[in-house]
């Protein structure tokens, strides 16, 4: 099943990618171009009409006409000759630059990027100072020591140009050769000069046909500037820099004679750079960045029940502080995918509601679209938070919600932070954002906000910047920055998954007691039943884009209603016994475009009947506070009659 | 933050060494020496071989060298073979105009760079692809050309400006604008698509970073995210880019000076080096590169103060 899903995948990747647009077009017009000149300068000597040294003085100066079809120059030599003959020496130029460059440079890429160390170094001192050497000097140089010598000044341009294209491909190999299936061919004793040709140098051709087209493109720009200058060939002897020379100097008189080359030049110069955009933003496939790393344990003290119960009680007699109804989730354009369907929730003043499911199934999208945080989703259905609906407001009306009333913190505290400013810098602008206060009074409100989130030696903190401090020391302030508001509802997307076990449970502790104290609401994003038993009061299970189960988390440790949820609950790691092989749900999560039209877990589902696959489920109410389950074998699994 | 000074000025002396040695090496290894220049192609081996001994070119290269570098190092460039100038006013008598050109190209690159660049990735869009095409455009078309194309249409036609030339900043600024203006345009176009195209990419990057989603997510203002954050995050690679551009416009300076008739240190490469004057042509390698090596510092600096990454650690 999962070589389906991604073999398809690919398919329709391939499909996308061959629907011809006008960036093909466009490519196939400049391979065209550059094809046709190559063949005309190539074969001036056959179809040239005039020798481009032959003069006539009676026919100088010359418009365009049937004898010569751009015109004649000051010596009344034919124009469209001298271009195909001049297009010789300059073309030269070109190809030799771009072959010298690429050349030079992906070999020294490959072989630094592949060997490293001390050789990396030396060979990176090397690039650099030729990239910083004023390359202009060095070619007039050349052409003083050989006049009139394009290849030799085209080919040392081509060596400095190389230091770019060394850095493109060393930053590439060394990438590649960090990944898995690299080592694989090492460890099957592949010789290193193998792997590099086997599997690094086709990988690498891509962005090496970029850049050579840059080159090109860079070197003929040069070689016709150096013609300019009288530097490429010894007149007569025409090339296209020295005809737009010969132009210049009869700008005024005859402004027609610089015409034809400097179209010519900058067409091809055009062409070249065309190729080497349209290489550039051929799309790479966009890899989903897994939301969760699955299997991360946190130890949590499993007792659930006693001591929350007073809260949940009064929670319950409160009125809902976020009702979500029918949210569906939608990617923009005509070809959206939908993400997640007909969520329905509602979160109680001071009460910790747990999204929980597999990466991929939805929760992150959710918690995200209720202050419409993706601007790359389209959110429908409603979203009403202390009476309004969120989904009626517009960006900067959202923007008096966000941080005041519903705050969030994100998976990644590492980057969740600007890494140019100093952290009380940053949760000062957070407060003055919130609240009117003076720099120096946010600034000391900052440090107590260090403070309030248990950080030690807050003062010192508050001057580092956020590369200087530990994740989990990075994760207490972007909570700190996200109660800088003094938010009633925290929106937390997996807030430990990145961080270490034991630092993992310091966070979720901090977030627990201040969640009290504050009498904070939260949605609480997790694929960890430790994490869920441990903080929420109310556990819902999202599989598919959609919501399986939902119900008091103790009720669901108790008693599980949806056959995914027991699954999920069966395979968490906390509860495997030593020696035994980890239980795992076979099969894989359906991918939003692949969502089966019956219930969406039948295909990996233990209890599957055929009445499972005749039509999508319900969600269906089951007794108990806001207890449902889409599954219609749930009254079999309540009154356990049947086992997963 | 000052050992990391110390170490680019380290870098930079190296670069001018390398610099003026290899330019040395070049000019007096090529066939053909300052004294054919001097006495024609009708001198007698005598009359060259005196003229090679008071110019000290009989030598072996690497003497030569030291003898310039030690006067070199004493403030003594020495003087122009050909005329008799010292170097140090040839030279100087012609870095106005080249540092002027120089220095507002920059200026209009950069600005205008950043401008369309971050136009380009916050509207996405036809505004990117727009910001794009020009890129292109102004990369391929070499600024010589489009400069041709300018003095027609705004010197020749329009009148607009004049012709060419230079007209010192000391007579007025007025001047030194108009005279400047096409020149400058001439020069930037190129620079103004790569500062644009690199502007539009990282601004795009930093708009996708996740401390941009923290911001928006916990309410901060749209204009501090935008602006305060997300481009000072985006100035990083755009400051590196700036530094190669600036190479660039170098080579393209020489050309451009050429075609406006601005009496730069560009026409003086040219000439000394066809002419094989090489204490010239050893000035000039030495302009070059300082302006390399200062112009790099500064930005090492700038870079230093928008990336505490640099100084703190």
């Amino acid at each position: 099943m999962t070589v389906d899903l991604s073999v398809t995948a690919v398919a329709s990747a391939a499909r996308r990618r061959r629907r011809p647009g006008p960036v093909r077009v466009s490519a196939a017009i400049a391979v065209a171009w550059l094809a046709a000149v190559v063949l005309a300068v190539g074969l001036a000597a056959l179809i040239a009409p005039y020798d481009p040294l032959d003069q006539d003085i009676s026919s100088a100066l010359q418009l365009p006409s049937i004898q010569h079809l751009l015109g004649t120059d000051a010596l009344g030599r034919d124009l469209l000759s001298r271009i195909l003959y001049g297009g010789q020496p300059t073309l030269l130029g070109v190809l030799i630059a771009v072959v010298v460059a690429v050349g030079i440079g992906s070999i020294a890429g490959l072989a630094g990027g592949y060997v490293g160390g001390a050789f990396d170094r030396v060979l990176s001192v090397i690039a650099d100072l030729l990239m910083s050497l004023p390359l202009i000097l060095v070619l007039l140089a050349v052409f003083a020591i050989f006049p009139n010598n394009v290849a030799v000044a085209m080919g040392l341009f081509g060596l400095f140009t190389s230091s770019a294209i060394y850095r493109i491909v060393r930053g590439a190999t060394m990438t590649i050769t960090g990944e898995l299936y690299i080592t694989a061919a090492r460890s099957t004793g592949l010789s290193d000069v193998q792997i590099i040709f086997r599997h690094l140098a086709p990988r690498l051709g891509g962005l090496i046909r970029v850049q050579a087209s840059v080159i090109g493109a860079i070197a003929l720009s040069t070689v016709v500037g150096l013609g300019f200058l009288g530097l490429d060939v010894a007149p007569p002897n025409p090339s296209w820099g020295s005809l737009v020379s010969e132009g210049f100097q009869y700008l005024a008189s005859n402004p027609w004679l610089i015409v034809p080359p400097t179209v010519i030049i900058v067409l091809t110069i055009l062409a070249l750079g065309v190729l080497g955009d349209v290489a550039q933003s051929v799309p790479n496939r966009v890899r989903r960045q897994p939301s969760a790393v699955a299997g991360s344990a946190a130890s949590v003290g499993v007792d659930v029940a006693a001591a929350a119960d007073d809260v949940l009680a009064a929670a319950e007699a409160s009125p809902a502080l976020l009702t979500v109804r029918d949210v569906t989730v939608r990617t923009t354009g005509p070809a959206g995918v939908t993400l997640v369907e007909g969520v329905s929730f509602e979160v109680r003043a001071g009460e910790v509601v747990g999204l929980v499911g597999e990466s991929g199934a939805g929760k992150s999208v959710t918690a995200r679209a209720l202050t419409r945080l993706d601007a790359s989703a389209v959110v429908a259905g409603s979203v009403v938070f202390d009476g309004v609906d969120l989904l009626t407001l517009d960006e900067s009306e959202l923007r008096t919600v966000r941080g005041k009333q519903i705050a969030f913190i994100g998976q990644d505290p590492m980057s969740a932070l600007d890494p140019l400013f100093r952290i009380q810098g940053q949760l000062a602008e957070a407060l003055r954002t919130h609240r009117r206060l003076g720099r120096a009074a946010a600034k000391a409100e900052a440090i107590e906000l260090l403070r309030a989130v248990r950080i030690p030696d807050a003062e010192n903190v508050a001057k580092k910047y956020p590369f200087e401090i530990s994740g989990g020391m990075a994760q207490r302030v972007a909570i700190a920055l996200a109660l800088a508001g003094e938010p009633r509802l925290l929106i937390a997307d997996e807030p430990t998954t990145a961080l270490d076990v034991t630092v993992q449970m310091e966070v979720l502790g901090l977030l627990k007691t201040l969640q009290r104290e504050r009498g904070l609401a939260m949605v609480f994003v997790t694929h960890d039943w430790g994490v869920v038993a441990d903080v929420c009061d109310r556990a819902i299970t999202m599989y598919a884009g959609e919501i399986v189960e939902s119900g008091r988390t103790d009720d669901v440790f108790a008693l599980p209603s949806h056959p995914y949820t027991a699954s999920l609950r069966l395979s968490d790691p906390h509860l495997q016994a030593v020696g035994v092989q980890l239980k795992s749900i076979p099969g894989s999560l359906p991918a939003p475009a692949d969502r089966p039209s019956y219930c969406r877990f039948a295909d990996r589902c233990s209890l599957v009947t055929d009445a499972c696959r005749a039509e999508h489920p319900d969600l269906i109410r089951l007794p108990g506070d806001g207890r449902s389950s889409r599954c219609i074998r749930t009254l079999e699994l309540r009154e356990e009659k049947i086992h997963v | 933050m000052i050992v990391f000074l110390l170490k680019r000025l380290g870098v930079s002396a190296l670069l001018l060494f390398v610099v003026s040695f290899m330019t040395f090496l070049l000019v007096s290894l090529s066939p053909g020496d300052v004294a054919y220049t001097l006495l024609g192609a009708y001198a007698t081996p005598e009359q060259l071989a005196a003229v090679r001994e008071t110019l000290h070119l009989d030598q072996p290269v690497l003497v030569q060298y030291a003898n310039w570098l030690g006067a070199a190092l004493s403030g003594d460039f020495g003087s122009s073979l050909i005329t008799g100038q010292p170097v140090m006013d040839a030279v100087g008598s012609r870095i106005e105009p080249t540092i002027s050109l120089l220095a507002l190209t920059v200026v209009v690159a950069g600005a205008a760079g950043l401008v369309l660049g971050v136009v380009g990735a916050l509207k996405g869009g036809i505004a990117a692809r727009s910001v794009d095409a020009l890129g292109l455009v102004g990369v391929a078309v070499p600024g010589f050309l489009v400069g041709l194309l300018l003095i027609v249409v705004f010197a020749v036609d329009l009148r607009w400006f004049p012709f060419g030339g230079y007209a010192p900043l000391s007579q007025g600024v007025g001047e030194w604008v108009a005279v400047l203006v096409l020149p400058v345009i001439a020069l930037a176009i190129g620079s103004i698509g790569l500062v644009a195209k690199q502007v539009r990419a990282s601004m795009v990057d930093a708009m996708g970073s996740e401390f941009v989603r923290t911001f928006t997510a916990n309410g901060f203002a749209r204009g501090s995210i935008v602006y305060k954050h997300a481009l000072r995050t985006a100035s990083v690679p755009v400051l590196a880019v700036m530094g190669v551009t600036l190479v660039g416009l170098l080579g393209g300076s020489v050309l451009i000076e050429q075609v406006f008739g601005i009496p730069g240190i560009g026409g003086l490469a040219v000439q000394s080096t066809i002419q094989k004057d090489l204490p010239v042509v050893q000035g000039v390698a030495v302009v070059y590169t300082l302006i390399i090596v200062v112009v790099n510092l500064g930005l090492d600096v700038v870079f230093a103060l928008v990336n505490p990454k640099v100084s703190v650690r």
